[in-house]
């Protein structure tokens, strides 16, 4: 009995001697950061916006960290005035070049970029829901200031989310792994806009006149997706009110005089803001609204493909024979020729219209490839081969623009002009994959095309033609008639200004334009376009996530 | 330390003399007493036998010889001195009826054993020079399915499943016990040479004693210690490696034609391309990638001990010459190991492991990880690898200069070493007063230091483009092991009582630090300047875990025959969520040895007939530090230069996160006929999982598409069957046969608590957990009116039929889908065939698995659409070949890339080894005790029906397994 005693309390001296510290399954991570220590002040909060400023650039950049597959692609071809030349594979480029099969909800791009657009809701959401922690201290107005960042970016995802798909559930909380939700519902597009429309005017009451910080959101830029908004839902007085404002504003305006760093180089007044170090406000650049930044070989600059997808492969052309175009930073740098014009875009301009010229676009190429000349000329450039001036380094090959967008992955597709709006190199690497400058993202340009539209659709013919001349004679183009005016030149001159800068599609599909112009204008996706094609497939992912409730497809897939 | 408190407490007792010797007799492995050894002196009729203690006492004679027998140990004798105790340590007999099995935290005979224990057998450990474990394991055990994932000189890219698949996000390699501590490097890391053997536990009972980490099963690895007497070995091997299969790609004007015949494709021969092509100088870039591999390994060990101490210490060097250029490993390791019996109550261990891994060098890329064409293996045939000086072209594609040039690894710096330290100590207290009670202190520390420089320079793509690139790596991982172990082991008549107590914990730290600098000056500083870089990227991580565990086990026998063992742990882990972090996992087994029961023992039928049953529950703690955190990731922006740090939500946490936990119960009979001639065991099994640690996918619109989550519920059910035969023995012949057999069936229950499949995780009630699932491939079409008569209006001849599951006339990416077979095989297999004739030995081994779909992704012809990439050469359709069998040469032709899954069975030779052992005359003429050579032939063929590179490897683009020839010498002094 003495031993059993005696064992019985040696067993339980084993056990209690290691008394563990009450921490010791404590997680206490050091190189983590997580919401509850990030967003506890101002400065935690402002690292979140810069979060979404970091989202919100992959736009031109692409869904699954290469150098492929550019974010954008749905909204900017597969339109009347832009197509894929060179489509490959299950790329994105090529979705919207051949449509039909290849445009389905299993398509990983589709996916990728519904993905991308909810992430930046949920990390607004996130920022929005949490400012309203009474712990944190900061006065109402650091806040606001805040929060209204954050809602800009959020109905900035929306305006995408509902063009692209419609009906898209609307979500105004940050997700928790706690709360899965397994039944989403679509929200009606209406109901949507209608949250997108606070969110935006919170931002127009909240955020400064011009950026405190070069690439930061203001409230003009709120005003101008405000006015689209309007536009959208056919409130024209509204989006002429919202237009008004923006244009009004006297810290921007309209540039018409050549500036910059190339300033005394030929050139074009238009052209100039696009040249690199010419985009920001500092720099002279008072039309931008919104810029992205970048930089090359800095920890907070990142890919952007634009000049890669829209330069074309210049350095394949040939003539006679030979290949006398190679990469330069003079001829913009590498370019892969994913997106392109189509015809529709290349001819609406007229022989003295700035936005069509040789600055804009590439009209001839300047021999540089001194390892393969031609020999003799060929004055006489036609669709299927160029012409060119001589053999020396420094004669020109001319291109034809009057022939029709050559057929994707034809063998004249290299010849066909490109928009110089995204040239860029870098003289440490020519053939530099990405683009590191700063871009205009959003300008005041458009803004006077949205009110134009907004005057015409009130009525107001001739103020929407004074309008629209605020840019052709700033582009030292005729200037129209109020007669002239219609939605389709409106269209027209849209293309004109912002050929590879605007939302194509979204300006399309807002005016109910997108399938009868594409089917126009678009040479080889006009014949394989459905009017399903309105409204892209929701991902299969997000529908067969949905366990608990039906998601439906959008008609047609 | 309260023993040494005890040890006052306790006074040594004294021999009595009067001409009698005593001793106590003691398992050389285990160290227990032997009840029931026959001791006696040699020419004499005094015997006696030693008690349950293993002690006895007999009237000897200096000069005479003491003989100790038993039936389980080899036979032993001591001379007779001046000193009236003589201890002897018996060697227990290589039979399976007296082997040993170590059964974690101690040891147990196997016929002791009441869960199901798998010991690899020693001729695999022994007889085949693996530079990894696995590679010994695969395909020898029942129950143990490893597959080779990956290829290269390191062999360590393998994967283990025990008994069928449990759970998909959370890990499923076994834990790893390395001398008695939870070993957490690689595989690789541990030298096949240096282990004694390899036990794996694989059911409830047998596991449960390490109850959080136990439902993948547990491999106990035993390094080999010191034996009396002194013996100095070495064993040396070299080999040659060529690869076993090669891609049937293009020749360069199979390429060229290819490309001008691909239709919507901008398929525009480059001007290089031309070049080259005209030439006829086209690259065979598989052939200038690869190489003969060379594996050569030298290692020497020395052993011995004395009463009270014993010492080994092994030393390897092992260089491996990679199949593909640059590919090479080289280890160097020194395993010490010492066991000193300090007093007669306590005793001390120590093995260690110190190696320094050299991996220098990056391989020649074989696959094309970026996408951009630029791997070997499928590199454009009509580009130039050299330069017109002949050195390696920093662009071997000029006209995309993106792909680089694949061999431009061979010029990059590269230094990549490990220093690894691995150390078991242990004291064991045997305390006096209570005879079978003691006590262990089991300590383990690893240490693991990678250190790595990468230098990019002007020489090649990368280096050119960024003017230099400079990567510096450094990471210390480290893993601390306390554990106390209370022991109480008393015989008392038939009665067996074996109990252990556990009170453990363990820490793991990892902390890894890397600085990329881009932008140099120039090259001449390479890694080592910093300071002068244009931009520097910082990458650091840091993650720590703690474990703590208390652990009681009860095994209780009676006459050897009805045994029973109870076990229950309670384990803590940190990264589950808050009041989730504790698990308890209890079992029990029992077993009948029925051979033992009287009516069976005296009819000569069985040797050995066991029945064992075993129910219980484990863990599964698989998940990394702080995944039930949320998290946010870094996402910079900047403004007029200035860089801002931003952050955006990255994971979504889970408060909830907990153990995934499997109840298994298993039933197994282990019997011996024909004097054990034939003898195996066969094991039924059946185990369901619960709240599985899986990552899960989700709706996007929560902002991120994944979480992990405990769900469901799944089971498994299997039989394992082994069976070891001698079927021929004569004096100088001998054959024996081994097989095993295991078949699983892995099934899913239930999901989020209902009977929903959940299709876009492809989890579907019924089904196993990793299933395909999509739209079948239904041939190519061949004719306008096949076409028209389809679901595919829009296609063309040649293109690929889609089948139309649910007959609407349309394909339907959503409702068109179906369940296209499994992933994982449904049963493995393993034969292995010894022959011996007089000196010589031939040893064949065979695996094979079935029952799994495998995709092969070599049907599509993913060239990009500029064509820049070779293929495979294929039977595509044309209107001049209606009869091909591969869908047309056209970009437009698989839209929907639907491609049929193939059979992944296979049956591959994977070794054959012939040795011969020098006879004794010779072998004692040149004063040695042992001298074998030996051939071993490797991976020498398979066959499958599956058409990829491999039907055992992940990646189809990755380097293809090696065939290996090798030639071994083993001298023992």
């Amino acid at each position: 009995m003495k031993k059993i005693l005696y064992h019985t309390l040696l067993i339980s001296l084993f056990f209690t001697t290691f008394n563990c510290n009450k921490n010791y399954l404590k997680e206490q991570p050091k190189a983590i950061i997580n919401a509850d220590n990030l967003y506890v002040d101002k400065a935690g909060f402002e690292a979140g916006l810069w979060g979404l400023y970091n989202l919100f650039r992959l736009e031109r950049s692409s869904t699954d960290n290469s150098t492929n597959n550019m974010t954008i692609t749905a909204a900017i071809i597969g339109v009347d005035n832009a197509y894929c030349p060179y489509p490959s594979g299950s790329a994105p480029e090529r979705i919207f070049s051949e449509f039909g099969t290849m445009l389905n909800p299993t398509s990983g791009y589709i996916r990728d970029l519904f993905a991308y657009l909810y992430q930046i809701v949920n990390s607004a959401n996130t920022i929005i829901n949490r400012a309203d922690n009474p712990a944190i201290a900061w006065t109402e107005k650091e806040k606001n200031s805040i929060v209204a960042e954050a809602r800009l970016f959020r109905a900035w995802a929306y305006r995408h989310l509902t063009f692209l798909w419609g009906d898209v559930p609307l979500s105004l909380e940050e997700a928790s792994g706690n709360n899965i939700k397994t039944d989403w519902e679509r929200t009606p597009v209406p109901e949507v806009r209608k949250q997108m429309e606070e969110d935006w005017i919170f931002a127009e009451a909240n955020l400064p006149d011009v950026p405190n910080l070069e690439g930061k959101v203001t409230k003009v830029i709120a005003q101008h997706y405000l006015a689209e908004l309007y536009l959208t839902i056919g409130n024209n007085a509204k989006a002429r009110e919202k237009a008004m404002a923006v244009i009004a504003n006297s810290n921007y305006s309209i540039i018409t005089n050549r500036y910059g760093v190339q300033s005394s180089q030929p050139g074009s007044a238009f052209m100039d803001m696009f040249i690199d170090k010419n985009a920001n406000r500092s720099e002279g650049n008072k039309e931008a609204l919104w810029v992205i930044q970048n930089e090359y070989a800095s920890l907070g600059g990142y890919n952007n493909i634009m000049r890669r997808w829209w330069v074309n492969r210049y350095n394949t052309i040939r003539a006679g024979g030979k290949t006398p175009i190679t990469y330069s930073i003079e001829n913009g740098g590498r370019g892969i020729g994913r997106f392109g014009a189509t015809k529709y875009a290349l001819a609406l301009y007229e022989a003295n219209d700035e936005r069509g010229s040789a600055y804009a676009w590439r009209h001839y190429w300047i021999m540089n490839n001194p390892a393969s000349l031609p020999t003799g000329s060929n004055q006489n450039a036609t669709c299927t081969n160029p012409g060119y001036t001589g053999g020396k380094l420094g004669d020109t090959v001319k291109l034809s623009i009057n022939c029709d967008e050559p057929l994707p992955n034809s063998t004249t597709v290299q010849n066909w002009p490109n928009t110089r709006k995204w040239d860029w190199s870098h003289s440490d690497d020519i053939q530099i994959t990405s683009n590191y400058n700063d871009q205009v993202y959003l300008r005041l340009a458009e803004t006077y095309l949205i009110l134009a539209e907004a005057q015409y659709n009130l009525g107001d013919v001739a103020g929407a033609a004074t309008t629209i001349n605020v840019l052709r004679n700033r582009a030292h183009a005729t200037p129209v008639t109020a007669a002239d005016v219609n939605i389709d030149l409106i269209l027209d001159e849209r293309s004109r200004e912002l050929f590879s800068e605007e939302h194509r599609r979204y300006t399309l599909i807002r005016l109910h334009k997108w399938f009868e112009r594409t089917k126009k204008y678009n040479k080889y996706s006009g014949v394989r376009i459905n009017l399903r094609d309105n409204l892209l497939p929701i991902p299969q992912s997000v529908i067969d996530a949905n366990l608990t409730k039906p998601f439906p497809q959008n008609a047609g897939y | 330390m309260f023993g040494v408190c005890l040890f006052l407490c306790w006074s040594a007792s004294a021999y009595a003399q009067n001409g009698n010797v005593q001793g106590r007799v003691t398992d050389q492995t285990t160290g227990n007493p032997i009840n029931g050894v026959s001791v006696f002196i040699e020419g004499t009729r005094d015997a006696t036998a030693t008690n349950e203690n293993g002690d006895y006492s007999i009237l000897g004679q200096t000069g005479k010889k003491i003989i100790f027998t038993h039936v389980n140990y080899q036979e032993g004798s001591l001379k007779i001195g001046t000193s009236s105790v003589y201890n002897m340590e018996l060697i227990p007999k290589g039979d399976t009826l007296g082997d040993v099995v170590v059964v974690g935290y101690g040891t147990q005979r196997r016929r002791d054993v009441t869960g199901s224990v798998a010991s690899l057998s020693k001729d695999r450990l022994q007889q085949l020079p693996n530079s990894n474990l696995y590679q010994a394991i695969q395909g020898s055990v029942p129950g143990v399915f490893i597959a080779t994932t990956s290829a290269g000189a390191e062999g360590s890219g393998m994967s283990v499943l025990i008994r069928g698949r449990k759970s998909i996000t959370a890990n499923t390699d076994p834990l790893i016990i390395l001398d008695g501590i939870p070993f957490t490097g690689s595989i690789s890391d541990i030298n096949p040479n240096d282990i004694e053997s390899v036990d794996i536990l694989k059911d409830a009972s047998a596991v449960a004693i390490y109850g959080s980490r136990g439902s993948n099963g547990v491999f106990i690895v035993t390094s080999k210690q010191g034996k009396k007497g002194v013996s100095i070995t070495y064993d040396g091997f070299y080999s040659i490696q060529t690869l076993t299969n090669k891609p049937r790609l293009l020749t360069g004007p199979e390429f060229y034609d290819f490309k001008k015949n691909r239709k919507n494709s901008n398929n525009v021969i480059t001007p290089q391309e031309q070049a080259v092509y005209d030439s006829g100088k086209w690259i065979d870039w598989y052939d200038l990638a690869t190489q003969k591999g060379i594996r050569r390994q030298h290692s020497l060990a020395v052993s011995g001990g004395a009463e009270k101490i014993n010492y080994y210490v092994g030393g390897t060097y092992l260089n491996v010459t990679g199949v593909s250029k640059n590919d090479d490993f080289k280890r160097y390791s020194l395993k010490p190991s010492l066991n000193i019996k300090v007093t007669p109550w306590l005793t001390f261990g120590s093995t260690s492991q110190l190696s320094f891994i050299d991996r220098s060098g990056l391989p020649v890329q074989f696959d094309d990880v970026s996408n951009t064409g630029s791997g070997a293996n499928f590199f454009n045939p009509l580009t130039q690898p050299y330069d017109s000086s002949g050195s390696i072209a920093v662009y071997a594609y000029e006209d995309y200069t993106q792909a680089g040039n694949p061999l431009s690894n061979l010029l990059v710096l590269n230094t990549d070493n490990a220093y690894k330290v691995f150390t078991a100590n242990n004291i064991k207290i045997d305390f006096p007063f209570l005879q079978g009670l003691s006590y262990k202190l089991n300590t383990g520390l690893e240490y693991d230091n990678i250190a790595r420089k990468t230098y990019y320079g002007r020489n090649v793509a990368d280096g050119l483009e960024l003017k230099g690139r400079a990567v510096n790596y450094n990471s210390i991982s480290r893993s601390f092991t306390v554990e106390n172990i209370l022991n109480y082991a008393r015989q008392l008549k038939k009665h067996n009582l074996d109990v252990v107590l556990l009170y453990s914990s363990q820490s793991e730290d990892f902390d890894r630090d890397q600085l990329t600098g881009t932008g140099f000056p120039n090259d001449v500083l390479t890694n080592y300047q910093m300071n002068s870089a244009s931009l520097l990227v910082p990458a650091i991580s840091n993650t720590k875990s703690n474990l703590i565990s208390q652990m009681i086990r009860l095994n209780y026998g009676f006459d050897s025959r009805y045994l029973l063992t109870l076990t229950t742990r309670r384990d803590g882990y940190s990264a589950f969520g808050e009041g989730k972090k504790y698990g308890i996992f209890p079992s029990v087994a029992v077993a009948w040895n029925i051979a033992s029961e009287p009516f069976i023992a005296n009819s000569d039928l069985f040797d050995l007939l066991k029945l064992r049953a075993s129910y219980g529950e484990n863990g599964n703690q698989a998940v990394s530090p702080y995944s039930s955190q949320a998290t946010l990731t870094s996402a910079p922006y900047l403004s007029g230069g200035v860089v801002y740090p931003g952050y955006i939500p990255d994971r979504l946490g889970n408060e909830n996160l907990g153990w995934e936990s499997t109840t298994s119960a298993t039933i197994g009979l282990d019997w011996g006929v024909l004097k054990n001639r034939i003898r195996g065991s066969i094991d039924y099994y059946q185990s369901k999982t619960h709240d599985l640690l899986l990552r899960r996918i989700i709706s996007s619109v929560h902002g991120s598409e994944s979480i992990v989550q405990n769900i469901g519920k799944t089971a498994n059910q299997g039989i394992e069957i082994g069976i070891t035969s001698t079927n021929i023995e004569t004096d100088n012949f001998k054959w024996t046969s081994n097989v095993n057999f295991s078949f699983n069936k892995n099934e899913i229950l239930e999901l989020y608590g209902t009977k929903t499949d959940d299709i876009v995780n492809r989890w579907f009630i019924g089904q196993p957990i990793r299933v395909y699932y999509g739209l079948e491939y239904d041939g190519i079409f061949r004719t306008a009116e096949e076409v028209a008569a389809s679901a595919q209006k829009d296609a063309q001849p040649g293109w690929v039929k889609v089948k139309d599951i649910n007959g609407d006339s349309i394909i339907n990416t959503a409702s068109d889908r179906v369940l296209l077979g499994q992933l994982d095989p449904k049963y493995i297999w393993g034969f292995s065939n010894n022959l011996s004739y007089r000196n010589l030995a031939l040893s064949v081994f065979i695996h094979g698995v079935g029952g799994n779909q495998k995709a092969n992704p070599f049907l599509s012809d993913n060239v990009f659409g500029d064509i820049r990439r070779n293929t495979t050469k294929k039977d595509w359709w044309s209107e001049s070949n209606p009869s091909g069998t591969h869908f047309a040469n056209d970009q437009n032709a698989n839209k929907l890339s639907v491609y049929p899954y193939e059979n992944g069975s296979f049956v591959r030779l994977k070794d054959i080894s012939l040795s011969y052992t020098f006879p004794n005359q010779i072998i004692q003429k040149a004063k040695l005790t042992n001298l074998k050579i030996y051939v071993t032939a490797r991976n020498l063929a398979t066959f499958t029906k599956y058409q990829g590179l491999d039907p055992e490897l992940d990646n189809q683009f990755g380097l293809p397994l090696q065939k290996e020839f090798l030639f071994g010498l083993t001298l023992t002094l």
